[in-house]
């Protein structure tokens, strides 16, 4: 009987859809967020 | 695509406009009629107005000779209340190019292998500190609704923090918005810098 090979399984330390690269990054918020995210509520 | 918030007279204009103030004054632009002009901030009014060129600065020009539209004009509300009780409040549309900058610089910050402050603006740690908290509000409320976490702003280097507080207060002094000026709610289209749109924010 052949020897049983099993394959390493490493466990992810993130979520597959939140890798660092896909992070959300502020430019990609659409025209309205950003208008939001300039917070005029704080001072320049 | 139109930006909703822009009327199709606005719209039609920011094609020609180069300029930071140009850009503005065509987002102010509600509406044109056969010798008159609208404003969004102040629709309820009519402005008579007698251009001498066919252009985006012919049209400034004329709104300023008009007393009562260049006060208008000087007179423009920074922030407006958010569309809903979960919203923070927001620049008025009139103000997008300074909000597309805005994003632009907190992008690079993370981005840019350079990423200086600005020499001849000073902000205080602490301002520094409450900046990052409120560009970070946004993004957290952004990830929230989608299936993508946030970039944290705390993660950025310090230096890379002031200088994206630095430039925010610099981009805001571009647009007549200092902090003295702040204080009063309004800015002034007149005040606003004839320096040409970034590229990188040139978003119609």
């Amino acid at each position: 009987m052949p020897q049983q090979i099993t394959t390493p399984v490493r466990t992810p330390v993130e979520s597959p859809l939140v890798t660092p690269d896909q992070k959300l990054l502020p430019a990609e918020v659409c025209p309205q967020q950003k208008r939001e995210m300039a917070s005029p509520d704080v001072a320049p | 695509m139109r930006d909703p918030e822009l009327s199709i007279a606005g719209w039609v204009l920011l094609g020609e406009a180069r300029t930071l103030r140009e850009r503005a004054f065509c987002r102010t632009v509600q509406g044109l009629d056969h010798d008159s002009i609208k404003f969004a901030h102040t629709p309820e009014q009519i402005f008579q107005i007698h251009p001498v060129e066919p252009s985006v600065n012919g049209l400034m020009s004329a709104c300023a000779a008009n007393t009562w539209s260049r006060d208008r004009l000087s007179a423009i509300p920074i922030s407006r209340l958010g569309r809903s009780a979960l919203s923070d409040p927001e620049l008025v549309p009139m103000l997008q190019d300074l909000a597309d900058i805005l994003a632009m610089e907190a992008n690079q910050a993370f981005t840019e292998s350079y990423y200086p402050g600005v020499p001849d603006v000073q902000v205080p740690d602490e301002h520094v500190e409450v900046v990052m908290l409120a560009l970070q509000r946004e993004m957290d409320r952004e990830g929230k609704s989608g299936q993508r976490c946030p970039i944290e702003f705390a993660s950025l280097p310090k230096d890379r923090q002031r200088a994206l507080a630095e430039r925010r207060r610099w981009w805001f002094q571009k647009f007549s918005i200092t902090p003295e000026r702040w204080e009063s709610g309004q800015w002034s289209l007149w005040e606003v810098s004839g320096e040409e749109m970034p590229p990188l924010g040139r978003t119609v």
